[in-house]
């Protein structure tokens, strides 16, 4: 059953120009033990989803409308204080930069404690339970490493011990926001490994947030991705990568080079650019860039239906597309 | 055209001596693509340095179009300079903020005296225009411009020189998924139109494998395997570079359910104290006793073009 | 080029952003609510001083026989001293005095420290560190405690009072120029020009300074109102200027005996001050929005 439960979520930004409509109904659900990859490209709203579920939203940003449901219970519903409670006990995130995660002047081990006891875990307890969470994200001499200073550990060190600490109070829900970007291609490969290995034994939900399409058709089960504040096409990963439902989808796969082409021909290209969010065009926010567009389609904005195995917000389907432009 | 040989970058630091590049050769021909792949701290960079002669190298010879860039001053490095350019990885902060994108690309025309007033307006109209951008877009500041559009100025202002060589530093992992298709493409065109030589350096394969000849795989300032497209992405033969095309996620999940989830084991070690023998050997899953003490050669290989550094191949 | 790029690929631009045709750097302040506030309270303050100049109103100097420590009225606007003399005039030759030294000062400051800062920063090595631990040493004394010494050994005389506080903000003015720089020495556009083959000079004068100007105009604005302080603060000790000749400090030196029966002594010349040093601080505030390429998006 669904223990992330997003529905309608709305999200604004305020600027100069009024408020800029960054998350535009989005739903979404993830399964105990489930990984589901949000995947974007810059200002698609995948971040702001990502936060407005955590409530870390960024200043001059709010959630205007929706329920987040973390096992039926709406977080935006609850009061400031039991919000926090829920942020790290039932719902924790990890980062893109763990070194922003972690407070350069103290231990590792006396940060992962100090998240325990907000909680109400005691002293002793605090810090068995630190040296056991080390210890399970693959740490070598968990004692050793409690003791050391975020510096002195490496790169792939530092994700792991935040992941140790996201999940010491064991969360039900995981957000992970870009955790391996800014790794080596190998230790990435640790990370996914790892996160796997976690979500299996503590049947986590996953919420794992990227721009890689190479790391969703590794580790998640289900993919959403996210165009101009609104899910373009949500589909278990093998389908998407098989056959898009959304030329969106089509068109990101298809800029990918395979790697197993002999000959290397020009990447098709989308071309054009996202749209600007203070002007939507009443269509589909896609319409412009689209190759498959019909008439319609910048007429009425669509609504996510059910097509193949896929929830994809397009008025065309598969087999009315006129390019060859569906990757095979 | 690019002529490197053994050649080493070292930097004294207070916890002693980091070899960035420890001896490092190889050639590419011109109009020729060579990939630089590698992690962080494998050199690849501080090698994309030296042939800019950003840094000088501390031992070996590096030749560019017959000039040393090791010794290359006055008149001499100018040359250099107009032979070889370099692309930045981060094009918003390769670009100074504060002036307009004619003023940027007119000033490099001016500094090498190769166009001044009326027809410095209409050369940079003719950058833009071969980068894929409209004129319009000179009158504008970096910030007002998207990731893509940024990098093709940074290309432009690097071709504003009329180089024969572009050394490519991650030039599109900065970039949107669907902006690298575009910069992609606009880099395999402009190599055709100008006759380009391209060192291209990524730590991404796929792109390494879409755009270059030849692939060059560093490990640890040490160049481990060098070979052609083909044989060094599709059939690796040294054990790093088979790690390595294990480990990068491929955008198709059939491939990646058929991985065999091995992983590599441990980090990069620290260029300041590199294991002895071969440099690869404590993360290597194939090492023997001789690996933990002597270095492997980068020897050629029966199946043609193509150099590894192992004993075990 | 032998491949047609596809006509939509990046030919498409955004809308032009509002930035286009940039105003120019003064606008910009004045479009900024503290930089505006900042700059009326200053020109009133600089027309006031300026009035001064050309004795528009009382002389400075002149004692009234008929009213000493006579309260504000139509003759007097402001009241006068202990001694006769019209408050009003004095504040308003007060605020030049002031002005004056607190400008000359900073401008030393400014020129001295600025240039060194930034040339340390960019050649870094020997010359950094020489000025590196002549600016810690300046730093260990006591800003106030060093002026104040500055001042005795070089004798009275606003000039003098000014170089003295010049010496005291250089290192101020080194720090906030050499720390900017060492960012942007490195930043990747200033190294795109060194493979461009751009002369050091170039460098450092097209594409350093104006890039680490924002911070150290920030810093001028903030800096003269220290220095409008510590102006003051030198004269209410008796090291700045000298009496006769009206200063803020001293007339609220000689107010503390009779303030309590009048008022107008003390509220006038430190109302001054503290508009003063207030106006210049929202100035700096609009300096620093101002300044920020990125800020005007926004």
């Amino acid at each position: 059953m669904s223990v992330l439960e997003i529905v309608d979520l709305h999200a604004v930004v305020a600027t100069d120009g009024g408020e800029l409509p960054v998350v535009r109904g989005i739903s979404l659900s993830i399964d105990a033990g489930e990984i589901v990859g949000l995947v974007g490209e810059s200002g698609s709203g995948k971040s702001f989803t990502a936060l407005s579920v955590l409530g870390l939203l960024p200043d001059g940003a709010r959630v205007s409308g929706g329920r987040i449901l973390v096992d039926g219970e709406d977080l935006l519903s609850l009061r400031a204080a039991e919000r926090r409670t829920r942020r790290g006990g039932t719902v924790a995130m990890i980062y893109q930069d763990p070194m922003t995660a972690l407070n350069p002047l103290m231990t590792v081990g006396a940060q992962i404690a100090e998240g325990l006891r907000a909680h109400g875990v005691d002293g002793a307890e605090a810090k068995k339970r630190t040296l056991a969470a080390i210890e399970e994200v693959g740490l070598p001499r968990p004692e050793r490493i409690a003791r050391s200073y975020p510096h002195r550990l490496s790169g792939g060190q530092r994700q792991r011990v935040v992941i140790a600490s996201a999940l010491a109070l064991r969360p039900k829900v995981l957000i992970a926001d870009e955790p391996t970007t800014a790794l080596d291609v190998t230790i990435q490969q640790q990370i996914l490994a790892l996160v796997d290995e976690l979500r299996v034994a503590h049947d986590l939900a996953v919420l794992w947030i990227t721009h890689d399409l190479g790391v969703v058709a590794r580790i998640a089960n289900r993919v959403a991705v996210m165009y101009a504040g609104r899910i373009a096409e949500a589909a278990p990963t093998r389908s998407l990568f098989a056959a898009p439902q959304h030329p969106y989808s089509a068109a990101l796969l298809a800029s990918i080079p395979s790697p197993t082409d002999t000959v290397r021909g020009p990447l098709p290209q989308i071309g054009g650019a996202p749209p600007d969010l203070t002007a939507l065009p009443p269509g589909c926010p896609f319409e412009p860039r689209c190759a498959q567009r019909e008439p319609g389609c910048a007429a009425t904005e669509p609504d996510p239906v059910h097509r193949g195995d896929a929830d994809t917000a397009c008025f065309v389907p598969r087999e009315r597309w006129t390019t060859a432009e569906e990757a095979g | 055209m690019i002529e490197v040989t053994e050649a080493a970058r070292h930097y004294r630091t207070s916890d002693g001596v980091v070899r960035a590049v420890d001896g490092v050769s190889f050639v590419v021909a011109e109009g020729e693509t060579l990939g630089l792949v590698g992690e962080s701290g494998c050199g690849k960079s501080t090698t994309a340095k030296l042939l800019v002669a950003l840094e000088r190298p501390t031992a070996g010879t590096i030749l560019v179009d017959g000039i040393d860039v090791a010794t290359a001053r006055g008149a001499e490095l100018r040359r250099l300079r107009r032979t070889i350019q370099l692309v930045f990885q981060d094009p918003y902060a390769s670009l100074n903020p504060r002036r307009r994108i004619a003023a940027t690309l007119a000033e490099v025309l001016a500094v090498h005296d190769l166009a001044r007033g009326a027809a410095a307006t209409r050369r940079v109209g003719e950058l833009l225009e071969m980068v894929g951008l409209p004129a319009s877009v000179g009158e504008r500041y970096p910030h007002q411009l998207s990731g893509g559009q940024r990098q093709r100025v940074g290309i432009a202002r690097a071709l504003a020189v009329e180089p024969r060589v572009l050394v490519l530093d991650e030039p599109v992992s900065a970039l949107d998924v669907s902006v690298r298709a575009e910069v992609m493409n606009l880099l395999v065109s402009l190599r055709a139109s100008l006759g380009l030589t391209y060192l291209f350096i990524s730590h991404d394969l796929g792109m390494v494998r879409h755009l270059c000849d030849r692939i060059a795989v560093m490990y640890l300032g040490k160049v481990v395997e060098a070979g052609g497209w083909r044989q060094v992405s599709d059939d690796p033969l040294h054990p790093y570079t088979r790690s390595l095309h294990d480990a990068v996620p491929v955008a198709d999940p059939t491939v990646e359910s058929g991985r065999s989830g091995r992983t590599l084991t441990g980090e990069v070690p620290d260029p300041a104290a590199p294991p002895p023998g071969c440099r690869f050997h404590p993360r290597c899953p194939i090492a023997e006793d001789r690996c933990r003490t002597t270095e492997p050669p980068l020897l050629a290989q029966p199946d043609g073009d193509r150099l590894v550094a192992c004993h075990l191949v | 080029m032998t491949q047609e790029m596809p006509p939509a690929a990046a030919a498409v631009v955004p809308a032009a952003p509002r930035t286009a045709g940039q105003p120019s750097l003064p606008r910009r302040i004045l479009a900024d609510r503290n930089g505006l506030i900042g700059v009326v309270l200053i020109g009133a303050l600089a027309l006031i001083a300026l009035a001064s100049l050309v004795h528009l109103g009382q002389d400075p100097l002149a004692q009234h026989q008929s009213g000493q420590l006579a309260g504000p009225s139509g003759a007097h606007w402001l009241g006068t001293d202990q001694f006769g003399r019209d408050i009003a005039a004095r504040v308003a030759a007060g605020i030049f005095a002031s002005l004056r030294v607190a400008l000359v000062s900073v401008a030393l400051a400014t020129v001295i420290g600025g240039l060194l800062g930034v040339l340390s920063g960019f050649a870094g090595g020997i010359l950094d560190a020489v000025v590196g631990r002549l600016t810690d040493v300046l730093f260990a004394f006591p800003a106030t405690l060093l002026a104040l010494a500055l001042v005795a050994a070089l004798g009275h005389g606003w000039f003098n009072t000014a170089v003295a506080i010049a010496v005291v903000y250089t290192p101020i003015f080194v720090r906030v120029a050499r720390g900017p720089v060492l960012t942007v020495r490195e930043s990747e556009y200033v190294r795109a020009g060194r493979v461009l083959g751009f002369s050091r000079s170039r460098l450092l004068f097209r594409h350093v300074l104006p890039n680490v100007s924002a911070p150290i105009a920030v810093q001028v604005a903030l800096a003269l109102s220290w220095a409008i302080l510590t102006e003051a603060g030198l004269s209410f000790l008796g090291l700045g200027t000298q009496p006769p000749n009206p200063s803020l400090g001293l007339m609220v030196a000689d107010s503390r005996n009779f303030f309590p029966d009048a008022w107008w002594t003390l509220l006038f010349p430190a109302l001054a001050v503290v508009v003063a040093v207030v106006g210049l601080n929202l100035i700096g505030d609009g300096l620093r929005n101002a300044l920020d390429p990125r800020t005007v998006r926004r």
